[in-house]
C-alpha cells in the first residue's frame, strides 16, 4: 500500500500522477519516447499485486519496488533535495523527463542548488559557464542527443558552440566560409572539432545560426556601438574559447580514466574467473592461457562477475579451456616432432660428412625421417628433444638404407615391360630406360642405378636447416619447391625405347644384350631425317641427344625410325664441330657432357653442388686454391647430374664428301 | 534510560546514549531533564521506531556531527557510498525506506536520513526516464511533442 500524509504534502499542481494499484501499470499504456533507449533489463516476475513488484536482488535479498512515488508526492522538499544532490546531472536530467511535477521541480531556478551540486560531483569539470544555466550545461555535457535533429546517442559536443550534434547536422550547420558582410571573424565563436578542407587540410568551422543572428545585429549597428558591440563580442568569444578547451580536456580526461576503469574491470573479472578455474583445477592451464582468455567474449566483458554471471558462462568457458588444452598439448606433440627432426637432421648430415666423397645414393633426412625405426624415436610421446636420441637407430642405419635401394630397385623393375618368357627386362639393359612422369619436365633418359640420385627418389638435399621442409603438415603438392619430392614420380620411357631400339638397329647391336656402357663406347652418332634438308643438312648427334631429340615438337610416332647412323668419316667430322662448339661454349652450360662435385667441399657438408668442366675448374681455382685438378682427388663424376653428351651440331653430308 | 513512546501507543526503553542520536530526543532530554516520563513520539510507528533505534545502536558510540561538519560536506565532493553495515541495514522494502527517511528527518538523525536518501539516489542512478517511472510507479504525462520539446529546451521556468 502506498502511505499517503496530509502533513507536509505539496500544492496539487506538483504532484506525480501516481498510478493506481488497480489501474495495472500495462506496458501499453506506458507512453514511452520513440527514440527512448530500449531497456535492456532481465525480465521481472510480477506481483501478485500489480502495483507492487518484488524485485530480487542479490542472494535472498527482496526489495518491494513501486511503492516509492509516495517519496515525491509526501516527502517534504528538503528531503526531495536532499536525494536529488546525490545525483549525477544525467540523472537529474532523466528524473526531469520522466514527469511534468518533476520537470516544474527541477527547472526552477530555486533549483539550482540541485543542479550545482550535481555538477560539483563531476571530478574536474570546468564551472558552469556565464551564458549556459545549470540544466543547459548538464545537457551540453551529459546529454546523449542531437540538439539540432535529437538523433542518439550522439558525443560530438562543440563546446564552443554550445552544442551537441550528430555529423550530419554538424556538416549542415558548420561552414568554413562564413557569409558575412559587415561582421569581423572574432566576433564568431570556432567549432571545437575541425572541418575538412580540401583534400587533406582539416579546420574549425563557424556556427551558421550564430553567422546569420550576429550579421543581422551588427548590421544594425553603426558608429560607435559598432566598436562597443564587437568590442564586447570578442571578449565573449575569447572567455568562450577558453572554457571550451578546458572542456575539450576534461571530456579527454574523461575517455583516458574510461578506458582505465573499464580495462580495471575486465581486469577484475578475469581475475575472477581465473580463480574459479582454478578451484575447479585448472591451475596448470592457465599458465599457457591467460592471454588468449583474456580475450573471450565472455571474459573481456568489462563487468563484475557474479555467482549467477559464473554459472551461466562456466560450461562455455571449461568447454573453451578443453579446447585450448586439447590444441596445446598436440601443438606441443608436433613442436617436439619437428624438433627431433632437427636434431635428426644435423646427426644425419654429419654422418654423410663422414662417408667422404661417394657416388653411391643416399637418402635426403625427410626419406631417412620416413623409416620405420627413425619414425618411432620421432613420434615418441615424450618432450625429448636431446641429440642422443638416434644413436641406437643410427647403428642401423646403413641396412636401412640398403633396404631403402633394394626397395627402390624392385619399385623399378616392376615398372619394366616382361620380356616373351614374362619375366621382366634386364635393369641394366640400354631399353631398361626411364624418365620423369610429370609434365613439363626435362625427358633425359634415366637408367639404373645413377636415376636413384635422381631428387625425386633421394629427396630434394637439404642444404641449410630447411626449416619448411620439417613441419609435420608438409604437404609436397603443396609447396612448388619441393614438387620433385614424390617418390618414384619415375615411369617406364616406352617412346624413348621406340627410339632406342631402331638406333640400335642402325647400329647393328642387339637390344637384349646392350647396355648404355655400350652404347656410350660404340659412340656413334646419329643423324636425325626428319629434320634433314637436302641443301642444309640436318642436326647430328650422340644416342642420348637423339632420345630426347626425337621427343621434341614435329616429332611423331613415324619419327622414331627416321634416323640414320652416319659412317665413320662422318662421324670424325661430327666430332671435330662437337669439339670447337664446346669450346665456344659458356659457362653454366645447360647440358654440359659432364658433370662434377668437388671433394673438397663434399668433405665438410654431404649436399653437394654440380658443375660443368669450365665451371669446376673456376670454384677449384677461387675457393680451394686448386690450379691444377685431379680427377677422383679434387672432384669426382657426380651421377645426380645426369650427363647428356655432347649438344647436337648442325651436319651437312656434301660436306664430308667435299 | 529512556522511554519512548511510538504512534501506535508502544513503548520502547533505551540507553540515553542510544536516544541521544536524535537531535530531537537529544534536545528534549536536555530541556525537561532527568525525568522518567515517557517521551511521545506521534509521527513514528513502532516497526519504524525499531529500526531506527537499531541504527542508534550501531552508531551510539560515534562522535555527533557537528555543524562544522555538516557545512563542510555541502562545499567538498558529495559521495553516495554507504557503508557496509548500513548498507545491509537499509535492505529493506520501499516503504520501509521511506518512512525511516521521514523518521529520520522528523527525529533529526541526520546521519540516517543521508543513508536514505543516498539509498533513493542509488536506486535512480544510472536510469533511463522509463526506468525511473516504473521504479516509481508514476505516469508519463508529457504527451509526445511536449516530450520532444523539453529535450530540447532547457530554460528555467520563469525564463521561458
Amino acid at each position: 500500500m502506498v502511505s499517503t500524509r496530509s502533513a507536509g504534502k505539496r500544492p496539487a499542481s506538483d504532484e506525480i500522477a501516481v498510478q493506481s494499484q488497480q489501474e495495472a501499470p500495462d506496458s501499453s499504456d506506458v507512453d514511452e519516447s520513440s527514440d527512448e533507449e530500449p531497456i535492456k533489463k532481465r525480465r521481472r516476475t510480477r506481483h501478485k499485486n500489480p502495483g507492487a513488484r518484488t524485485v530480487t536482488k542479490g542472494k535472498g535479498r527482496r526489495r518491494i519496488a513501486g511503492r516509492l512515488a509516495a517519496v515525491v508526492t509526501d516527502m517534504p522538499m528538503e528531503i526531495l533535495f536532499e536525494i536529488m544532490s546525490h545525483l549525477y546531472p544525467l540523472d537529474l536530467l532523466n528524473l526531469s523527463y520522466t514527469t511534468k511535477a518533476f520537470r516544474n521541480i527541477l527547472f526552477r531556478r530555486s533549483a539550482a542548488t540541485i543542479w550545482r551540486a550535481s555538477l560539483a560531483q563531476v571530478p574536474g569539470l570546468p564551472e558552469c559557464p556565464d551564458d549556459l544555466n545549470e540544466p543547459q550545461y548538464a545537457n551540453l555535457a551529459f546529454g546523449n542527443s542531437c540538439h539540432e535533429c535529437g538523433r542518439r546517442p550522439v558525443r560530438n559536443v562543440e563546446w564552443a558552440l554550445r552544442v551537441r550534434i550528430c555529423a550530419g547536422c554538424r556538416d549542415k550547420q558548420l561552414v568554413l566560409w562564413p557569409n558575412i558582410s559587415s561582421t569581423p571573424v572574432s566576433c564568431l565563436r570556432l567549432s571545437t572539432t575541425d572541418l575538412k578542407q580540401g583534400r587533406y587540410r582539416y579546420r574549425p568551422g563557424y556556427y551558421i545560426p550564430e553567422v546569420e543572428e550576429i550579421e543581422a545585429l551588427i548590421s544594425n549597428c553603426q558608429g560607435q556601438a559598432w566598436t562597443d558591440f564587437v568590442k564586447e563580442r570578442e571578449a565573449f568569444v575569447k572567455r568562450v574559447h577558453e572554457h571550451a578547451e578546458a572542456c575539450r580536456l576534461w571530456m579527454d580526461s574523461v575517455v583516458v580514466e574510461r578506458g582505465k576503469e573499464l580495462e580495471s574491470l575486465r581486469e577484475k573479472r578475469l581475475t575472477a574467473i581465473k580463480k574459479r578455474l582454478i578451484q575447479l583445477g585448472w591451475e596448470e592451464e592457465l599458465s599457457h592461457c591467460t592471454r588468449s582468455l583474456s580475450f573471450h567474449e565472455l571474459v573481456k566483458q568489462p563487468k563484475e562477475l557474479t555467482d549467477y554471471t559464473w554459472e551461466k558462462i562456466r560450461p562455455t568457458i571449461v568447454a573453451w579451456l578443453e579446447d585450448f588444452k586439447a590444441e596445446r598439448l598436440e601443438r606441443e606433440r608436433r613442436q617436439a616432432r619437428e624438433a627431433r627432426k632437427e636434431v635428426l637432421h644435423r646427426v644425419y648430415t654429419a654422418f654423410l660428412v663422414t662417408l667422404g666423397p661417394t657416388t653411391l645414393p643416399w637418402p635426403n633426412t625427410l626419406r631417412v625421417a620416413a623409416f620405420d625405426s627413425f619414425q618411432a624415436v620421432i613420434n615418441q610421446d615424450t618432450k625429448d628433444v636431446s641429440d642422443n636420441i638416434f644413436d641406437e637407430v643410427m647403428e642401423g642405419l646403413p641396412q636401412c638404407v640398403e633396404a631403402w635401394r633394394e626397395s627402390l630397385r624392385e619399385a623399378l623393375v616392376s615398372k619394366l615391360p616382361k620380356n616373351d618368357d614374362g619375366e621382366p627386362l634386364d635393369l641394366s639393359l640400354a631399353v631398361s630406360m626411364f624418365s620423369r612422369h610429370e609434365y613439363n619436365a626435362v625427358q633425359i633418359p634415366l637408367y639404373y642405378p645413377n636415376l636413384l640420385h635422381h631428387v625425386s627418389i633421394s629427396g630434394k638435399p637439404l642444404r641449410r636447416r630447411s626449416a619448411s621442409l620439417f613441419y609435420d603438415n608438409f604437404d609436397g603438392s603443396a609447396d612448388y619447391r619441393n614438387q620433385s619430392c614424390q617418390p618414384l614420380q619415375i615411369v617406364y620411357d616406352a617412346h624413348g625405347v621406340r627410339i632406342l631400339r631402331h638406333l640400335l638397329q642402325e647400329c647393328g647391336l642387339d637390344a637384349d644384350t646392350t647396355t648404355p656402357e655400350d652404347m656410350d663406347a660404340h659412340d656413334a652418332r646419329f643423324l636425325c631425317l626428319t629434320c634433314f634438308r637436302a641443301e642444309k643438312g640436318g642436326p647430328a648427334m650422340t644416342w642420348r641427344q637423339a632420345i630426347m631429340h626425337g621427343r621434341g615438337w614435329a616429332h611423331d610416332v613415324d619419327s622414331c625410325t627416321k634416323w640414320r647412323v652416319l659412317t665413320a668419316a662422318e662421324t670424325a667430322h661430327v666430332l671435330s664441330l662437337e669439339d670447337a662448339a664446346e669450346k665456344k661454349a659458356a659457362i653454366g652450360n645447360l647440358r654440359p657432357p659432364a658433370w662434377w662435385s668437388c671433394n673438397h667441399c663434399r668433405a665438410s657438408h654431404p649436399s653437394h653442388v654440380v658443375y660443368d668442366t669450365p665451371m669446376l675448374e673456376q670454384h677449384l681455382k677461387s675457393t680451394h686454391a686448386v690450379a691444377t685438378p685431379t680427377k677422383d682427388v679434387d672432384y669426382i663424376y657426380d651421377p645426380s647430374g645426369g650427363s647428356m653428351g655432347p649438344f647436337p651440331v648442325d651436319f651437312n653430308p656434301l660436306d664430308v664428301l667435299e | 534510560m529512556v522511554n519512548l513512546v511510538t504512534s501506535d501507543n508502544e513503548s520502547f526503553t533505551v540507553e540515553k546514549a542510544v536516544a541521544s542520536r536524535s537531535v530531537l530526543i537529544k534536545n528534549m532530554l536536555e530541556d525537561v531533564g532527568e525525568s522518567d516520563q515517557p517521551i511521545p513520539l506521534p509521527n513514528v510507528t513502532a516497526s519504524v521506531l525499531k529500526k531506527v533505534l537499531e541504527y542508534c545502536d550501531h552508531h551510539k558510540n560515534e562522535p555527533m556531527p557537528t555543524s562544522e561538519d555538516l557545512a563542510a560536506e555541502d562545499t567538498r565532493k558529495r559521495t553516495t557510498d554507504i557503508g557496509e553495515w548500513d548498507q545491509k541495514f537499509i535492505q529493506v522494502d520501499q516503504e520501509m525506506l521511506f518512512e525511516i527517511i521521514l523518521a529520520a528527518n522528523y527525529l533529526d538523525i541526520k546521519p540516517l536520513l543521508d543513508v536514505g536518501c543516498k539509498t533513493v539516489a542509488n536506486m535512480i542512478k544510472g536510469k533511463t526516464p522509463e526506468e525511473i517511472r516504473k521504479l516509481f510507479n508514476i505516469v508519463n504525462d508529457f504527451t509526445p511533442e511536449e516530450e520532444a520539446q523539453i529535450k530540447k529546451e532547457n530554460e528555467w521556468a520563469e525564463d521561458r
